[in-house]
């Protein structure tokens, strides 16, 4: 292995923004296209497939094998017109994401499980996706040439740090710092736990999940509920309750085109978190209903999101494919043959607020 | 403005709100306040329920819309006025039961969903129950959510059962036949109030193997998935008919109810229904059976 480069897009400042100055590059594998399949061919493949195998398969997007590098497996996802790749350590080992490239690249980590992550290599980005022995790989988009994948190793000769470190999306301060009052302000701990915990990992679009999560399941109280509606009935400013769509409006234009890249991110994740379920479907498995409750959180994270994209008229794309993601996934969780009876307090909520939520149908309260 | 206009757009009102906007928000906020202090009337009309309880629920339904607004058109959500009448009325249930929850003063059904009885949703309209079925019923009149009922229970295993076994037998020959046993069989378990369970332990003794509890995991696992993969075929086939025009909304609704009642299992068997019979039934082909003798019978126990 060598340290030699051989990428425009990793230069030494490239590198330098990956983490990886102390580091040893592999020779770049290229990461193959997606071929297109007939709907024969894939029944074929579908029917030979176990729920082990990678290979992505999909009689509208194609076929395209998994492949495996630096002790990871990445594989394609089952979404978009773009390529979404699901990165998977085979031994359950945490990943840790950095990214470098124009605006925000997008990225998520699957709530459900710390050895997989989600990457969106657009063109012109790189993403550095490591093991904790530092070991890892790195992706890189390179315009009109396509998808490149490195495996690194940390230099020996280097201090003893991890050439990647972990970083969310959006790591600058959100506008209000600390939260403000109104964020904080409820009775309820599981929804100021649900919330505080939340800002407390750090970045814009966490706080922006927070924000949505808190402006939807806070329930008012009586004298609350008497003003704002008092004061929207006479055309005055309710007060307080527009204080998330404020904050919201508030932050600039990339800051929100930021925040909802990520919502994208998030959902083509959840494309791929269900497709996992549906394959690998075992209702009374302990794993399988966490796994199901994480994919519904994440659901209920959207959507706040969602309501905060509409209230200023943006977001077209992020709302786009939420709108998707219910008419498929929807179905899916319709189609599920028995009672699911998963026990949780944050989707009751859900259920009892908004009785169209597909996403809280499956749940019972707490004992 | 109609009711899923304001429904869609209500959100909070803010001090930089332009005038024309405070506006369209205070009249649909008027608008939904009617409809909620109507439906809480209807809804709550047990002496359980004052007055200030009606205006509390209203309050409190009308509020979290704000809040939690705009709504925009969610995928799924209520396309007319019908439909939001129905969604609302939901919402005034829920706020109710939360009510008297907190109050404590008598066991009220919760939303658990596993305790939910299959019983014919037709037979439940006719009752006057209020059920999830209710929002169909509140958007059409009761006898034609009946009629609406029985025409999609016809036209489900008259029609889009058929071709659906046509279009997969079509693609891998025999593939359809599997899929109407597996239609047959879901009919069968939820007709004679059998969870998956018993349809698991069923199927190991049909297949002459131990019943041990990790088999039963497995092939109940199995069972699942086969069931799941019959729903969604179902529940495509349903989506498509809408997008080609052949079904309407309102019909949709009521397969997808017909689906909820006689195609889905029970978590855990019935001990009552299991040891005797309220009621004669028939097998598949109309002939009456002793339903759990019979059962016990085949299998040879």
């Amino acid at each position: 292995m060598s340290s030699i480069n051989t990428s425009p897009h990793l230069n030494p400042l490239s590198l330098q923004r990956l983490g990886l100055m102390h580091a040893h590059l592999g020779k770049p594998v290229r990461v193959p296209r997606r071929r297109r399949v007939s709907a024969a061919e894939h029944v074929r493949s579908t029917q030979r497939r176990t729920t082990d195998e990678l290979d992505f398969s999909s009689p509208n997007r194609g076929s395209r094998p998994a492949i495996e590098i630096g002790g990871l497996w990445m594989r394609a996802c089952a979404v978009d017109e773009g390529d979404v790749f699901v990165l998977k350590a085979g031994d359950g080992d945490r990943l840790h994401v950095e990214a470098s490239g124009r605006g925000e690249t997008p990225w998520s980590e699957d709530p459900a499980d710390p050895s997989r992550v989600y990457i969106e290599p657009i063109e012109d980005a790189a993403f550095a996706v490591a093991r904790g022995d530092g070991t890892g790989v790195v992706i890189v988009h390179e315009k009109g040439k396509g998808i490149y994948a490195y495996h690194f190793e940390p230099d020996p000769q280097a201090a003893p740090e991890p050439p990647a470190r972990a970083r969310r999306p959006g790591t600058e301060q959100p506008l209000s710092c600390p939260a403000p009052q109104w964020l904080s302000d409820d009775d309820e701990t599981w929804l100021h736990q649900l919330v505080q915990t939340r800002v407390a990992r750090g970045g814009l679009f966490n706080f922006a999940v927070a924000v949505g999560v808190a402006m939807r399941l806070r329930v008012a109280g009586p004298e609350e509920r008497a003003q704002g509606l008092a004061a929207l009935l006479s055309g005055r400013p309710m007060p307080t309750t527009h204080a998330p769509h404020d904050w919201y409006r508030a932050l600039d234009a990339e800051q929100r085109q930021r925040i909802e890249s990520a919502g994208v991110s998030h959902v083509n994740a959840l494309h791929d978190a269900f497709g996992d379920l549906r394959n690998g479907l075992d209702i009374d498995a302990a794993r399988w209903r966490d796994r199901l409750l994480a994919a519904l959180h994440v659901r209920d994270d959207l959507e706040g999101l969602r309501s905060l994209a509409l209230a200023v008229g943006e977001g077209e794309m992020m709302l786009r494919s939420i709108a998707r993601l219910d008419r498929e996934v929807g179905r899916f969780v319709c189609s599920l043959p028995r009672p699911v009876g998963l026990v949780d307090e944050r989707l009751v909520r859900v259920a009892s607020l908004d009785p169209g939520a597909w996403w809280a149908s499956m749940v019972r309260a707490p004992a | 403005m109609r009711l899923v206009d304001a429904f869609c757009d209500i959100q909070p009102v803010g001090p930089d709100a332009p005038a024309a906007k405070r506006d369209r928000l205070q009249t649909a906020a008027r608008i939904l306040l009617q409809e909620l202090e109507d439906l809480a009337r209807r809804e709550m009309r047990s002496s359980d329920f004052s007055a200030a309880d009606r205006d509390t629920v209203v309050q409190t339904v009308a509020y979290r819309l704000v809040k939690a607004g705009p709504r925009g058109r969610r995928e799924g959500d209520p396309q007319r006025d019908g439909e939001v009448r129905g969604w609302l009325s939901i919402a005034v249930r829920n706020a109710s039961r939360d009510l008297i929850r907190r109050r404590a003063r008598f066991a009220w059904p919760t939303m658990d969903r596993d305790s939910r009885q299959p019983a014919d949703p037709v037979e439940r309209l006719r009752a006057g129950e209020p059920t999830d079925d209710t929002p169909l019923a509140e958007q059409v009149d009761r006898r034609r959510a009946e009629a609406l009922l029985e025409q999609s229970r016809r036209t489900l295993y008259a029609l889009t059962v058929p071709a659906i076994v046509a279009r997969k037998n079509g693609r891998s020959p025999g593939a359809g036949d599997r899929f109407k046993e597996t239609i047959d069989e879901l009919r069968r378990a939820v007709r004679d109030s059998l969870s998956i369970e018993d349809l698991a332990r069923q199927s190991l003794e049909a297949d002459g193997m131990d019943v041990d509890p990790s088999k039963i995991a497995a092939r109940r696992a199995a069972l699942d998935k086969r069931f799941q993969r019959a729903r969604e075929a179902c529940l495509e086939a349903i989506d498509a008919d809408l997008r080609g025009g052949a079904i309407d909304e309102d019909q949709v609704r009521a397969t997808r109810l017909v689906l909820q009642h006689e195609l889905y299992v029970q978590q855990r068997s019935d001990g009552v229904v299991a040891k005797a019979r309220r009621k004669p039934r028939t097998d598949m082909r109309g002939r009456r059976t002793a339903g759990v003798r019979e059962i016990k019978d085949n299998s040879g126990g």
